[in-house]
């Protein structure tokens, strides 16, 4: 998993000549710069969407509460490319609103800030929406019910009592939102703002590797800083839960209802609704021209779900054991086993790529060169994805009473006969979840396929990514809803997650 | 004399540099209800683990008859070792029936059904048995788990803590009844518990452990009436102790005069039970009654000494009344220390 860092710091030392050359241009500072800006922006987005959001759908009754919840999150799940596309087919000229209109959109949606952040921000707020939805469910309410006893007025105590109470899951909400838009190659990309990711990306296609790993290790730097601040907020302050805690949810004034549900309505309309109707628009446009599947469909939908099959089974392989350390064992690998989902987090899928093609290109072993075969990317989604597959195996792990064992051995089971009776059959949820989420995220996965795929072979990512480069808006829609149609069954393993994490 | 089934030996427990268990010593006869009473922390459960083998010993010799469980050199797997363990939070497996969570530890397939049969009518589970373990109660549960235990026919099984998840009444019925199957099935067991009530209902014998070290062994009623001290006084009713000098036979306290168990001289520290006492009225006397509470059974009189507090018990007829002047006597010997 330290790969990345070890190519990139080699990479970028081998190089100092170069590297002069890059700090001499002028676009180097503009450029982190505005990744930076876009950001901080996202997460500020972000989180004025999800917050009352959460706050919401937490304390008052609403109808439709369950879908409401649903359609907040899954966003989410939708591959950030196949949202800025369908922002870029809704918005852009001769796009779906301007068909539909007969009008130009407002604000160009490509070539600056506002579609990029646009598009981030509607589908990173989820995260913090997770974040500060399952704080509230924790937080008992006896807090807010003393201050208004104490004298203070209901605006009085959402901004002295609950807003304080969310800091810290709003602002680690913020934190990793803004690490995933810094991270993330496919919007930049698509609605073109030159971010980090985007010149790694077009200096990879140069073959100027040392500039990429620069803007590489340039953004693992970064990652770093924004996780360790994470666990830092979260660690600064001792929290007082209460696990069953009772919820007072509210009837609200019709008027206010009124306003809740346009609220929901829109945010909901802008992060699902809009997208799935722009594609299906574009799909049903390009069935009247008759040119609605592109070519390799079948094909390249096969080798995305072997790749997505092989990466699943070897992340499943590498997450038991680390799980298993992570909380059963102490040490020094354990504590590394705890942190995977923070290294995780540090090496985005391009930075991965990367690092993969400039190690692998001259590495064998035993003579036998990895580079440009099968293993390299499935290699580089299973390492990208343990974290989720790792995370799964620990919910289901955690639930196991370690007493279970120890009764099976007191009952005369050596321990394989007990962890093939025991601990097998009940971490076997853990193990289908974790195998699902890499699964799904590998066939949705853009840069690693994109960088690493073995020449002649396609992928369902890629011939989405070309389509889009193509803008060929109607040929990507069938492939686009099939990944969206795919990518939306994980939002049932991470709603199980959640829902089991808040439980215990 | 016969041979003790379980001989434990200076055993150690530690955790780091943490002594969990310190250089205990003690005998466990066939058929014997042995209980291991103390605080929680005092290394009770870490001794009943390192027995069965799930925690390993830092030092000191666990035989059993004559097969080694733990020295120096040998570690005799749990599985290997034959021992029931009932757990605090029971430990069913989740995933398999009651039925088959009975049988999990059996090898001999062709006794599984007349043996679960037995059990299931031992402990009353005949209608539970098809079910899964989240659909019965937590007495149900425990009932499960004595089964599972003895259908791998242990001559030893070790309790922890197996009845502080259940209420009062259920435990105290289930206590009886599970002492009863094993006085029958001859099974010998080690309860641990925190609760001096349940030690002295189920135990023959009972060690009191505090901080890793056990303080005394003995039957209840030699622990409850001759403590080797105030520590282990203090685990049993109510427990008063208040200073006084010993001449011998007696020693004088500002109740007056109180007969001593062993002759001793100097100054001690007395233990007083409040059945132990009787309370007369006497006007010369500086000791005034504070309080009364009526308990149905008996009273408990509250008398104010020059320095203290002490608790008497009476009968319940008693005309004794608040502001009373009253005289206290000891009835029998007490514990000095």
């Amino acid at each position: 998993m330290l790969l990345p860092l070890y190519v990139s710091v080699k990479d970028v030392l081998d190089s100092k000549n170069e590297l002069n050359l890059l700090f001499a241009t002028r676009d180097l500072w503009p450029t982190i710069g505005r990744s930076l800006l876009l950001a901080s922006l996202t997460a500020i987005g972000g989180a004025l969407i999800a917050v009352p959001q959460a706050w919401f759908l937490a304390r008052y009754h609403i109808p439709g509460k369950k879908i409401i919840l649903i359609l907040c999150i899954l966003p989410l799940v939708f591959p950030s490319y196949i949202s800025a596309y369908s922002y870029l087919a809704a918005f852009d000229h001769m796009g779906f609103y301007q068909n539909l209109t007969g009008m130009a959109f407002p604000i160009p949606i490509r070539n600056g800030l506002f579609g990029t952040w646009m598009s981030m921000t509607l589908v990173n707020s989820p995260l913090i929406f997770l974040m500060t939805y399952a704080a509230l469910q924790r937080q008992s309410p006896s807090q807010e019910e003393s201050a208004r006893l104490l004298g203070f007025n209901p605006t009085q105590v959402f901004f002295k009592i609950s807003l304080p109470a969310l800091k810290i899951p709003i602002a680690s909400g913020m934190l990793l939102v803004a690490l995933y838009t810094l991270s993330d190659f496919g919007t930049p990309a698509i609605l073109r703002y030159k971010t980090m990711t985007y010149y790694i990306f077009r200096h990879l296609d140069r073959g100027s590797f040392d500039k990429a790993s620069f803007f590489s290790l340039l953004l693992i730097i970064i990652a770093f800083i924004f996780l360790q601040l994470e666990s830092w907020i979260n660690r600064s302050q001792g929290r007082i839960t209460d696990n069953k805690a009772r919820q007072i949810i509210k009837k609200a004034k019709p008027s206010k209802l009124l306003l809740i549900i346009i609220f929901y309505s829109s945010t909901i309309f802008m992060a699902c609704l809009l997208p799935l109707l722009t594609i299906l628009y574009w799909f049903s446009k390009g069935r009247n021209s008759e040119l609605v599947f592109p070519k390799n469909l079948f094909d390249s939908s096969f080798n995305s779900a072997t790749l997505a099959f092989l990466a699943a089974i070897i992340s499943i392989l590498f997450a038991v054991p680390c799980a298993w350390c992570a909380l059963r064992k102490k040490g020094l690998f354990a504590t590394f086993a705890d942190r995977i989902s923070f290294l995780g987090n540090m090496f985005p899928g391009l930075v991965i790529g990367l690092a993969f093609i400039s190690f692998f290109v001259s590495f064998k072993l035993f003579g036998y060169s990895f580079y440009q075969t099968l293993w390299l990317p499935v290699l580089g989604c299973a390492i990208r994805f343990l974290p989720q597959a790792v995370s799964s195996v620990k919910t289901s792990l955690a639930q196991i009473n370690p007493r279970l064992e120890e009764a099976s051995l007191m009952l005369g089971h050596d321990s394989v006969s007990t962890k093939l009776r025991i601990t097998a059959p009940l971490l076997r949820p853990g193990l289908l979840a974790g195998f699902a989420l890499v699964f799904i995220s590998t066939l949705k996965e853009l840069p690693i396929t994109l960088l690493l795929a073995q020449p002649g072979k396609f992928y369902l990512t890629q011939n989405i990514w070309n389509l889009i480069d193509e803008a060929e808006y109607s040929l990507v829609a069938a492939p686009a809803l099939l990944l969206l149609g795919i990518s939306s069954i994980s939002l049932y393993f991470i709603l199980n997650q959640k829902l089991t994490k808040s439980n215990d | 004399m016969t041979k003790a089934l379980l001989t434990i030996k200076e055993l150690s427990c530690h955790f780091g540099s943490f002594c969990a268990v310190d250089n205990i010593s003690f005998d466990l006869m066939p058929g014997e209800c042995f209980a291991l009473l103390g605080s929680s922390g005092c290394g009770k459960t870490t001794a009943l683990r390192a027995i069965a083998g799930l925690e390993k010993p830092s030092q000191g010799h666990i035989l059993h008859l004559d097969q080694t469980f733990f020295d120096h050199q040998t570690d005799l797997a749990p599985n290997l070792r034959n021992t029931g363990f009932i757990f605090q939070d029971y430990a069913i497996f989740p995933h398999l029936s009651i039925e088959e969570n009975i049988t999990f530890g059996l090898k001999d397939k062709s006794q599984k059904q007349s043996t679960l049969k037995r059990l299931l009518t031992l402990l009353g589970l005949e209608e539970h048995a098809k079910k899964m373990p989240h659909q019965v109660s937590g007495g149900q549960l425990q009932r499960v788990a004595i089964a599972r235990t003895l259908a791998i026919k242990p001559s030893l099984v070790l309790m922890d803590e197996p009845f502080s998840n259940l209420d009062a009444k259920l435990a105290r019925r289930l206590r009886n009844e599970i002492r009863q199957i094993f006085k029958s099935e001859g099974v010998s067991s080690i309860l641990v518990t925190h609760n001096q009530e349940e030690a002295f209902d189920f135990a023959d014998r009972m060690a009191v452990m505090e901080q890793g070290k056990i303080l005394q062994i003995g039957t209840p009623e030699e622990l409850y009436q001759k403590p080797k001290s105030a520590q282990v006084a203090s685990f049993f009713g109510h427990c008063q102790i208040i200073s006084g000098h010993a001449q011998g036979e007696y020693a004088t306290t500002n109740i007056g005069e109180v007969p001593l168990q062993k002759n001793s001289d100097g100054p001690c520290q007395i233990l007083l039970r409040p059945e132990n006492m009787r309370l007369a009225p006497s006007s010369e006397s500086q000791l005034i009654v504070k309080d009364i509470r009526f308990l149905g059974a008996r009273k408990e009189i509250t008398v104010q000494t020059p320095d203290s507090e002490i608790f008497v018990n009476v009968s319940a007829r008693s005309a004794i009344k608040i502001s009373d002047k009253v005289q206290i006597t000891a009835i029998e010997a007490c514990a000095s220390f």
